[in-house]
């Protein structure tokens, strides 16, 4: 594939991104008159909530790439392989012992170990005696996985006297609600971290795609590749998790999109779905906070558009966009 | 072959349907005849109940408001006031008892305000027993169930007595703003939780409570008890006070609501008038205590002017 050839897509992607930033500055409850934009506190909270999106879309999105490149399989995003619920039972075993207030990172750090331990689990299971990790099997041992996992969560919800928890069903919808920078600390350096990993070894993740043997026959140490990135997008996901909590579907939509339009090709697919990410969640956040006086929570918003996607993607998932 | 098969399975779908159809009408059946005898049960007399079980930490204080702690046999986990009712025996959390333990302490009448499972009410009535659900959402409904709960446990003069107590305070509490024009009282945002963030519209109890002691709730016009908010909607509303209410103890809540994307500009923030040191006991629960809340919530909203003497507020107990 001529990787020249994609240059225009970045341009268009990045136009996109900055239009849509450009129309969630003017979305929401309030309307702020374009003459008070520069210094309206207003302005700066919604870009506050701005780049909390785009860091989040961009990490779900690369994450569901990495994933799928891993796994060799169209449907895997961190949400449907039980990732998510990890991050999410780690996250709040980590506030239900108090670790929130104890420091920052007590947080998503559990949020990443409650993801890394979930992917692990998840592949064991789904892997065979002779190596192989068919897709019904993955499937099923992610949405199980996933299953149990919330059970925990739930079970801990329910015996927690904790005021804490309250919010919980709010939380595992996902909210992208940035009262101060905190949750952008947590998620910005890990997900900065994990896009330039991604990007930069882009090349062994289309090895990767090839199948685990043709890709040790072609030089690449499968095994060692296979953990880094399991690491990064676990952490990818845990961050984004820890800092607005569960939001299904992106790591799903984005990359099928972006491989429709692009191809298969992970050195133009990892960047471009970063963008195209950031893109759709800050628009679905727009969304979410400009339709109703209420908010609505964001994953409600993009399970919406990605259920239905996903039932689209099963259908055809023989077709060959997909190699 | 295939035809056998066929066959088989169609016996064995018919069974699928038939035999849960026939349990299904066996146990309705069963239901009403025993509906009938339980009814029976519950038509006994109305004399002053003796057992109680409290379903919620207001109406445990308002029975030990008219002296009837001894008579509590159930409460719930979190009937934590006065202090004797902590040895209560626990039957579950506010509004979702467990039925069993509820049955097992044989009370002859149950109070509750908010039950989670509205059909709850109806089987605890076909059981026998008498059920008193209250509706408490500000405080001509507080005083309300006050007098009902008199009524019910036969001490009617004495829940008149603690009525007119209340009154007197928030009369009292009045006293502070009478002489403030409508329009210059102070507008108040009540924050009960900060992620989501959540404040009480003008459905909710805390939206009486600021109106009674002297403020205007910027969200009364939200149509709901407890609606989740945009940040920015706080910024649009630029309260001179904003009234920090979690339920659970925050550590630093005020300097946190200072150091918020944008809210560097908003009146109470930068009047520093963020009020996060009354207890949420004392706001939130529709209880006897509620107007000791209100008293000191108004002291706040009006501070004395200068050179204008200071009255002691009298009965106003000390926060814990």
């Amino acid at each position: 594939m001529n990787v020249r050839r994609g240059w225009g897509i970045f341009v268009i992607l990045f136009a996109l991104l900055l239009g849509a930033c450009a129309l969630s500055l003017l979305a929401g409850p309030t309307w702020v008159p374009l003459s008070e934009m520069p210094e309206s506190s207003i302005v700066r909270m919604r870009i506050a909530r701005i780049l909390l999106a785009i860091i989040a879309g961009a990490g779900l999105s690369v994450s569901g790439v990495i994933f799928q490149a891993l796994l060799r399989n169209p449907l895997a995003e961190p949400y449907v392989l039980g990732v998510s619920s990890g991050a999410g039972l780690g996250a709040a075993v980590a506030i239900v012992l108090g670790l929130s207030s104890a420091g920052v990172w007590g947080v998503p750090l559990l949020a990443f170990a409650g993801a890394l331990g979930a992917i692990l689990l998840v592949y064991t299971l789904a892997r065979t005696s002779s190596g192989a990790v068919p897709v019904p099997t993955l499937l099923l041992s992610g949405v199980i996985v996933g299953a149990v996992l919330g059970s925990f969560l739930m079970f801990i919800v329910s015996i927690s006297e904790s005021e804490k928890l309250h919010n919980v069903m709010w939380w595992l919808l996902g909210s992208l609600q940035a009262l101060d920078w905190r949750p952008l600390e947590i998620s910005a350096p890990p997900v900065a971290a994990g896009l330039l990993t991604a990007i930069l070894l882009s090349r062994d993740l289309n090895l990767m795609t090839l199948g685990e043997e043709p890709a040790a026959h072609l030089g690449l140490n499968v095994e060692q590749t296979k953990k880094l990135f399991f690491l990064v997008a676990s952490l990818m996901t845990g961050a984004t998790v820890a800092a607005c909590g569960l939001i299904g579907f992106v790591g799903l939509i984005v990359p099928h999109i972006v491989r429709l339009i692009i191809g298969p090709d992970h050195r133009r697919l990892v960047p471009t779905s970063a963008l195209a990410g950031a893109t759709f969640l800050v628009l679905a956040d727009s969304f979410a906070r400009s339709v109703l006086p209420v908010e609505i929570p964001i994953g409600v918003v993009t399970a919406f558009l990605g259920g239905p996607f996903f039932l689209f993607i099963l259908r055809r998932r023989t077709s060959p966009y997909w190699r | 072959m295939n035809q056998a098969h066929d066959e088989r399975a169609k016996r064995a779908r018919s069974w699928i349907v038939a035999a849960p159809t026939v349990g299904a009408l066996v146990v309705l059946f069963a239901g009403l005849c025993a509906r009938g005898t339980m009814r029976s049960f519950a038509e006994r007399g109305t004399k002053p109940a003796q057992r109680i079980v409290s379903l919620a930490p207001s109406v445990t204080e308002m029975l030990f408001g008219l002296g009837l702690g001894d008579r509590i046999v159930g409460a719930t986990d979190h009937c934590d006031f006065p202090p004797e009712a902590k040895k209560i025996p626990r039957v579950g959390g506010l509004g979702r008892p467990n039925v069993e333990r509820l049955l097992s302490l044989a009370p002859d009448i149950v109070i509750a305000t908010d039950l989670e499972r509205k059909d709850l009410a109806e089987a605890l009535r076909l059981d026998g027993l008498r059920v008193l659900e209250l509706k408490i959402g500000n405080f001509a409904e507080l005083f309300d169930a006050e007098r009902k709960i008199g009524d019910a446990v036969g001490e009617p003069e004495q829940a008149a007595r603690q009525v007119r107590e209340m009154q007197a305070q928030l009369d009292r509490a009045a006293k502070l703003y009478a002489g403030v024009p409508r329009d210059r009282l102070p507008r108040v945002f009540i924050e009960v939780w900060s992620d989501p963030l959540i404040t009480a519209g003008g459905r909710s109890f805390l939206d009486d409570v600021i109106a009674r002691a002297g403020g205007v709730n910027v969200a009364h016009d939200l149509e709901r008890d407890y609606p989740t908010i945009n940040p920015e909607k706080v910024v649009e509303w630029n309260p001179d006070v904003i009234l920090l209410c979690y339920m659970t103890e925050a550590k630093d809540a005020a300097a946190q609501v200072a150091g918020r994307i944008g809210w560097g500009g908003i009146k109470a923030v930068r009047e520093r008038r963020v009020i996060a040191d009354i207890s949420p006991d004392a706001l939130l629960r529709p209880g006897p205590r509620l107007v000791a809340g209100v008293e000191r919530l108004a002291e706040r909203l009006h501070p004395p002017q200068a050179g204008e003497a200071v009255p002691p507020a009298p009965g106003n107990a000390p926060e814990k």
